[in-house]
């Protein structure tokens, strides 16, 4: 797996690229700024681009409009976002309508070494990686009635199914069979009334948005 | 020519004339014709006087009185030559023929168009000022006409009086019942003396401020004749009673007395019409009052005393001299009481601003109040404003606004605009009431300006946090990020162990220190604020809330001390109608226009919010109110709370 490593603060950059080549990741970039990024990107098409949120010169949001780019100029190209702070809404927004190939994630996750390399993998495997603690945020702040009908069990479900999990990552999780997490997927659905749909990315991003109009209505 | 000069010309005859009374006293050629041989002396010291003053006045401006100057000035020269030819012809010669008996009426009636046309001159000029003309024109036509048809019954049926030389002479038409008819009719046509002043007093408070000092010199001037006779009646009487005057001196003082307002006309009127009397100030009523009243007053005492002194010695002028003195110290004292009564009486302005002072009792913004004390006085212009200079010379209207500089200001502080003479009496008058107001402008504009300190200082402040919330993500959470990271690939490399845990323990640690550096940056909400703008904080705010709250507008960006309040406002004001007010829906509304952010924020609550009752709005206002802002909660109709705060946002 090829990835490219945008941060700007080199210690941090330099630690990771090191922790990822000793997991066997090629590391093709390491880069400071949201225009070298980019360029790198041209350069190299990594399968997957690891990238912060904040970087030089405004220090706002250029990683975030970089992968925005990166997204919608390479389909293939898997993005991981790291970022400082949790802000669900520019989560929602990275996710854009098509959930795969993606991950949002507070950056401290890369502490986590085997799980961190677990997302890029996932990542690179077409797979949707929601930090949980943005879907709990959405969760905590979902309008009560709205989740009022789920059971404690079934929010779980949808809570690991907005994270991107699949069927059998989920039931690793939770202890139970794939049936079972189907069977509450599928109710979480119909109680929810969103279309029943197959596709775990399509699933991944219904989940979310359902999260996210919950905090609005 | 200046009005001075005019006077002052005017007062040298008049001066040489009465200095020459004593000669005239002991010259023995016009003794015997009915009247005290003194009476030439005035008369014609009048008609000079009368014909220069008309001759001084510009035609353009002042025609009609120019006019009626001129013709009041020849009717007293027909009056002198009449009186001359009577003496010579019936009195040297002593001549009693039907010229005489001619000569003897048209010298009895021929001082009444002097009077007359005297009277018509106060009325012209007052019509010259532009005071009500067609009601003054009209009523001078009938004084004439009036005088036109009684005068030739009385010259042609009034015999001479009978203490006469010419006594014994018939009248020209012998017709008792006319004569008596006739000196009846001479009753109101005497009385119109007294409707030169009458009309002029009665112009005063609807004249014009720009004329009104200008009338006001005009009914003093018009006082002359009832005041003269008055006084010199009163004056004759008292030595009378004293026991010092003949018979003889009382006639000659009273015909002396009868000819000087005719001498004293010309310069009054010329000082009333082009003197110094475009304001109605004390001071020229004063200048006023001098030159028409007591002029007169001072000629006749010293003439008096002249008479007195030749006829009873110097006894006799020492009492009127003294009678004098003590009439110039009561006048004196009471003179300022007397002008400020005078003024009050005459000047609307003055009288609705005093009235209007008494009755306000100590409002709580003298600028306020001076605006409205100004409006309330000259109500004419309900629009006016009031505008204030400050110390630093900058000018600013009532309400601490900024107000151009006027180009000619009211006062030196203090301009009204429109400007007028009336909005000068009236800041004249409430002379406290504008130092108050100026002091209040100016501690606010103290206020504001360190208000504008503050709210530059927390900018600055905001900026500060900003950097430092930057530095706290990208610098220290960073590096221990990066360490931790560190850490945890060495802990990967060892074997095992006690070193396994103790690194396993630090990368713990430093994990929970990194998550604390978090929450403390993330707390306010502020770092979403200073890094993606007050919308998107305020999105990410109202997403939290158990309530639809609807963010109808609201700017990306201001400048961070202006986002930080209005977002501390919101905050505040949604917290409050999910807590306390228990509403279903919030709107927020956030309007940028001129520098000045509009935030208004409504819920359909149960309301009753109130700045007092709780400290967080107290709190709020207090926030708002450093950064240059104003915060107003209000009720809203049929329920529910209003919250709305402009802070300037320019940069």
């Amino acid at each position: 797996m090829r990835i490219v490593i945008a941060e700007d603060l080199v210690l941090l950059r330099q630690s990771m690229a090191r922790m990822l080549v000793a997991d066997g990741v090629e590391v093709v970039g390491q880069v400071g700024e949201a225009g070298a990024l980019v360029s790198a990107v041209v350069a190299e098409r990594p399968d997957v681009v690891v990238t912060d949120v904040r970087m030089p010169p405004s220090f706002t949001d250029e990683g975030a409009r970089a992968a925005m780019l990166i997204r919608s100029r390479f389909p293939d190209m898997g993005v991981v976002v790291l970022s400082h702070v949790i802000e669900p809404k520019v989560a929602l927004t990275l996710a854009g309508p098509r959930v795969d190939r993606f991950a949002y994630l507070l950056k401290d996750s890369v502490l986590g070494l085997e799980e961190f390399v677990g997302v890029l993998e996932t990542v690179h495997a077409g797979g949707t990686v929601i930090d949980e603690r943005v879907v709990s945020f959405l969760l905590d702040t979902a309008e009560h009635r709205s989740l009022g009908a789920l059971t404690a069990r079934e929010q779980e479900v949808l809570s690991l199914v907005a994270q991107g999990l699949s069927n059998g990552a989920i039931a690793r999780q939770l202890i139970v069979s794939e049936r079972t997490v189907d069977a509450h997927i599928r109710s979480v659905w119909v109680k929810l009334g969103l279309e029943p749909n197959a596709d775990e990315h399509r699933r991944v991003r219904a989940a979310l948005a359902w999260l996210q109009d919950a905090q609005r209505r | 020519m200046t009005p001075r000069s005019v006077v002052a010309v005017c007062a040298v005859p008049v001066v040489a004339f009465v200095a020459a009374v004593p000669l005239a006293v002991r010259a023995s050629g016009f003794d015997d014709f009915g009247n005290h041989p003194v009476i030439v002396l005035p008369m014609a010291a009048a008609t000079i006087t009368l014909l220069l003053a008309a001759a001084l006045l510009p035609g353009r401006t002042h025609r009609g009185t120019r006019t009626c100057l001129g013709w009041t000035g020849t009717a007293l020269f027909v009056y002198l030559t009449l009186t001359a030819a009577l003496a010579w012809y019936g009195g040297e010669r002593g001549a009693r023929d039907k010229l005489t008996e001619l000569l003897v009426a048209a010298q009895g009636v021929a001082w009444a168009p002097p009077i007359t046309l005297l009277t018509l001159t106060f009325l012209v000029a007052l019509s010259d000022l532009g005071v009500n003309g067609r009601a003054i024109r009209r009523l001078g036509r009938g004084i004439v006409a009036y005088s036109v048809i009684v005068l030739p019954f009385a010259l042609l049926t009034t015999p001479p009086p009978p203490d006469s030389p010419y006594a014994q002479l018939p009248p020209v038409w012998d017709a008792p019942v006319l004569a008596a008819v006739a000196s009846l009719l001479f009753v109101p046509w005497m009385l119109a003396i007294f409707l030169g002043p009458a009309v002029a007093w009665r112009a005063l408070p609807e004249a014009p401020a720009e004329v009104r000092g200008r009338v006001l010199a005009v009914a003093l001037a018009a006082m002359t004749p009832p005041v003269t006779i008055v006084f010199c009646l009163a004056a004759t009487l008292l030595a009378y009673v004293a026991g010092v005057l003949s018979v003889e001196v009382g006639a000659g003082s009273l015909s002396v007395a009868y000819h000087l307002p005719f001498v004293l006309a010309g310069p009054a009127v010329v000082y009333a019409l082009r003197g110094p009397g475009d304001t109605l100030s004390a001071r020229h009523v004063t200048s006023a009052l001098t030159v028409t009243v007591g002029t007169p007053l001072l000629i006749v005492a010293v003439t008096l005393a002249w008479l007195l002194a030749a006829q009873a010695g110097a006894g006799g002028a020492a009492l009127v001299v003294l009678g004098t003195l003590a009439f110039g110290a009561v006048f004196g004292v009471a003179r300022r009481r007397l002008i400020r009564g005078l003024l009050l009486r005459v000047d609307p302005v003055r009288a609705r601003a005093v009235a209007r002072l008494a009755a306000s009792d100590g409002a709580a913004s003298p600028a306020l109040e001076l605006e409205r004390f100004v409006r309330a006085v000259l109500t004419e212009e309900p629009e006016t404003t009031v505008s204030v200079r400050l110390p630093r010379g900058e000018w600013v209207y009532a309400d601490s606004s900024a107000a151009p500089p006027p180009d000619e200001p009211t006062t030196p502080t203090v301009h009204v605009e429109p400007t007028s003479a009336d909005a000068a009496t009236a800041l004249h008058e409430a002379r406290g009431l504008v130092d108050r107001a100026v002091l209040e402008l100016t501690v606010r504009d103290q206020e504001a300006s360190l208000r504008a300190a503050a709210a530059r200082t927390q900018g600055a402040a905001a900026t500060e946090r900003k950097r430092l919330e930057r530095d706290l993500h990208d610098g220290v959470q960073g590096r221990l990020l990066a360490l931790a990271l560190d850490l945890r690939v060495a802990q990967r490399t060892l074997p095992g162990g006690e070193a396994h845990l103790v690194i396993a323990d630090a990368v713990d640690a430093l994990s929970k220190a990194i998550d604390e550096l978090r929450a403390l940056s993330q707390g306010t909400g502020s770092d979403l604020l200073s890094r993606r703008g007050l919308r998107a904080a305020l999105t990410e705010f109202t997403g939290q809330m158990p309530l639809p709250v609807n963010l109808v507008q609201a700017p990306y960006r201001l400048v961070p001390a202006a986002e930080s309040v209005i977002y501390l406002a919101v905050c505040e004001a949604v917290t409050n109608a999910v807590k306390h007010a228990r509403a279903t829906r919030v709107d927020i509304d956030i309007t940028t226009e001129d520098d000045v952010a509009l935030v208004t924020v409504s819920d359909d609550g149960v309301g009753g919010a109130d700045l007092r009752a709780g400290t967080g709005l107290q709190g709020l206002s207090e926030r708002v109110a450093a950064a240059g802002g104003r915060l107003v909660v209000s009720d809203r109709t049929p329920h529910g709370t209003l919250l709305e705060v402009t802070v300037p946002c320019g940069s």
